[in-house]
């Protein structure tokens, strides 16, 4: 922005990207600094918006800005959002992210939104000198007998449905298969054990177990805990007294709880989504991964939170995964994108 | 906004015809409304988890949903904690990182510091969560036959949604409809008459100029509570669904749920005018917000009709201006000239002009303070003959 000299608009996806942009642009630059997102609507040469106020409002700013960048812009590329960026008419685009696509019709859309990629870099180039070091350990677990009965027969169910439809589609998308499956009624059992199972993984007794022995040896270091759904971090929270970070916990108790993280007033936080993506955590040095089905981006935004570099620092991520389910193949997929990603969030 | 899967309509050439939820569907909604009431009191997830099974009644799968949702969002939900909840979570989370006592015994410390007892702190955790609230009893009791309008409502919006432009027929109260597409920043085209309807008023947004966009869809929907207040209306969507055009057609007397009662004035001011020449001037008849004028592509929304009992030719237009300046009197008098109406008064605000300069000739103006004089008015109207 100080080179090119050009007004400039910057797109975030979140509210609280929204703050922290705020904060961090305030502090280099004297001017004034506009906003628009969460109920502010402030227009000056250099603007910070959040997506959804962009797409609201863009009617009034596509024609006042000559560059636009645009924060996580793997967001775009492939949706409804896609017609803000089509709707300014800045010359200089610039996106950032940590997780760049690898549908190729998206990237190809995304090129014409914003422009070819200039300029890539992988954890492991970061790893050690931008980013901290780190210790990925994967814990192996096993089910109970109960659970493993209950999952067996359950996984059967769906098994049986999913393969019928694979046989008549070979190449069928998920969603593909939940448009087929709802229409008969062995499909929507189907269905039904899937969630079912997902949500006897989501923190078995093995998991319980595994976790509670992690935050006793890790009990002096900062510990984030991420888990497949909010449930499961309040499940977390009650048994291990330990702060969820939720969408349901409002955002100035969630600044609040960051403020006393920072400190060391509260040492372990566990969250489903929230902590995914973008949000400032102030360093921590341990991630336990106790489960999360959305696959390698969502895992490298979540080691993203540790690798915050200081002095000697070396952050440990744990994945707890239980043996002969479908965790394994996840987990194997989501540890993909650190290797082979050529991208890094700093 | 309602998802896909909701929106119930069937596909009969290029039209999409909404499903209403009409007479045959009252019987299960009153089951459904009867459960609700059953859980008032009670943690919303419960009520979920109930509604997860199905009715003891027959009940449509996907109207059912439908209803469930409707109702979710019209249902009160209150808290009930000991301790308020952030206050009990920064305690107990901020102790348990203090000590490494076991959980108990951190709860336990923190309850007797507040004064509560262990239960109620545990109650009170998360006492505000959305599952954590308590379903509480509605305002006002609800009817199977509102829950149903209040359905197909969400239904037609969440169709409007995704629209790409809105043309509407319209007998009276257009005004509210311009005012509307105003405040959102749409754009309005005042189309010919056509038959007996007394505007067609198109509507879109700018940037539906270069692509089909449903950027615009949120505010197109809100239009359709504020048609249940028109006389007659006649309403053309071009929507998209699942990459298909498809029109969708309302009309007067369709089962939707009508916005709350527009307001017969504007301001004080108008309401305290309209009454003093009521009382001044009983041979005069005063009308609110007449029908709107065409005038070369626009429409102008006269405040008042003033129109004389026995001789309905002697009819004047009232318009009262707050802020104004010089350019804007003037744009308004060509406006009306343009339209080949001569009986215009304007009432003008003395103390709110922002330009010292003197008003357009040839404008009959009333000056006010305060309060528009009704007895000025009147003079005007006696002393000017009029031409229509």
């Amino acid at each position: 922005m100080h080179r090119t000299r050009l007004s400039a608009l910057c797109l975030v996806p979140t509210r609280v990207l929204l703050d922290q942009w705020l904060r961090e642009i305030g502090a280099l630059y004297r001017g004034p600094v506009g906003c628009y997102g969460d109920g502010v609507r402030r227009w000056a040469p250099l603007t910070i918006a959040t997506f959804e106020s962009a797409y609201q409002h863009m009617n009034q700013l596509g024609d006042r800005f000559e560059l636009v960048i645009v924060d996580e812009v793997h967001h775009f590329g492939g949706g409804l959002r896609d017609e803000t960026l089509e709707m300014t008419i800045a010359d200089a685009r610039l996106g950032l992210t940590a997780t760049p696509t690898r549908d190729p019709s998206v990237a190809a859309r995304l090129a014409e939104l914003v422009g070819a990629t200039v300029f890539e870099l992988t954890v492991a180039d970061l790893a050690g000198g931008f980013l901290a070091s780190f210790d990925s350990i994967t814990l192996y677990l096993d089910l109970t007998p109960e659970e493993r009965s209950a999952y067996t027969s359950l996984a059967a169910l769906f098994t049986s449905a999913h393969a019928e439809f694979r046989r008549l589609a070979p190449d069928g998308s998920w969603a593909d298969f939940t448009h087929y499956a709802v229409r008969t009624p062995e499909g929507r059992r189907a269905l039904l054990a899937w969630r079912q199972m997902r949500r006897l993984l989501a923190f078995t007794h093995a998991k319980r177990r595994a976790l509670e022995s992690l935050l006793v040896r890790h009990r002096h270091s900062r510990v984030l805990i991420f888990t497949a759904d909010n449930e499961t971090a309040y499940a977390i929270a009650r048994e291990h007294l330990v702060m969820p970070l939720t969408c349901d916990i409002s955002r100035p108790e969630r600044d609040d709880v960051l403020e006393r993280f920072r400190h060391g007033d509260l040492r372990t936080l566990v969250s489903a989504r929230v902590l995914n993506e973008g949000l400032d955590v102030p360093d921590a040095d341990v991630a336990v991964v106790v489960g999360g089905a959305l696959g390698e981006r969502e895992h490298v935004q979540r080691v993203g939170r540790l690798l915050r570099p200081s002095e000697g620092k070396r952050a440990a991520v744990y994945e707890l995964v239980t043996r002969n389910t479908i965790e394994v193949g996840q987990a194997r997929r989501r540890r993909q994108g650190l290797v082979v990603r050529r991208s890094a969030q700093l | 906004m309602l998802s896909a899967d909701l929106l119930s309509y069937s596909v009969a050439g290029t039209l999409a015809v909404p499903h209403f939820l009409g007479e045959h569907d009252h019987p299960w909604l009153r089951v459904l409304l009867e459960e609700h009431e059953r859980f008032i009191g009670r943690p919303q997830r419960e009520l979920e988890a109930r509604l997860r099974d199905p009715l003891p009644c027959e009940s449509p799968p996907r109207k059912l949903r439908l209803a469930i949702q409707v109702l979710g969002r019209l249902r009160p939900r209150e808290r009930k904690s000991a301790v308020p909840p952030r206050r009990a979570r920064a305690h107990v989370f901020g102790e348990a990182a203090r000590t490494s006592a076991q959980s108990q015994a951190i709860l336990s410390t923190v309850a007797a510091s507040l004064g509560v007892s262990l239960e109620d702190l545990q109650d009170s955790l998360f006492a505000d969560l959305p599952g954590e609230r308590l379903v509480a009893a509605p305002a006002q009791p609800l009817s199977a036959v509102e829950l149903a309008l209040r359905c197909n409502l969400a239904v037609v919006q969440g169709m409007l949604f995704r629209a790409t432009v809105v043309r509407i027929e319209v007998e009276g109260n257009t005004r509210v409809l311009v005012r509307h597409a105003k405040w959102r920043g749409l754009i309005c085209a005042v189309g010919e008459r056509s038959g007996s309807a007394s505007a067609t008023v198109e509507l879109s947004g700018p940037f539906a100029l270069f692509r089909n966009t449903r950027l615009y869809g949120r505010a197109l929907g809100e239009l359709v509570p504020l048609l249940a207040w028109c006389p007659r209306f006649r309403l053309r969507a071009e929507c998209v669904f699942h990459g298909r055009r498809l029109t969708l057609q309302l009309e007067t007397g369709d089962p939707i749920f009508p916005s709350s009662a527009a307001r017969r004035y504007d301001s004080l001011l108008e309401e305290r005018f309209a009454r003093e020449f009521r009382r001044l001037a009983p041979a005069w008849d005063v009308i609110r917000e007449p029908e709107p004028i065409a005038a070369t592509g626009t429409l102008i929304f006269p405040d008042f009709a003033v129109q004389h009992r026995s001789d309905p030719t002697r009819r004047w237009l009232l318009e009262i201006v707050g802020f104004w300046t010089p350019d804007y009197v003037e744009r308004k008098l060509r406006l009306y000239r343009s339209a080949r109406l001569s009986n215009l008064i304007l009432c003008i605000d003395e103390g709110r002009n922002c330009a010292e300069a003197d008003l357009p000739s040839g404008a009959r103006v009333v000056r006010y303070r305060r309060r528009v004089d009704a007895a000025a008015v009147l003079r005007v109207i006696e002393t000017t003959s009029c031409s229509r």
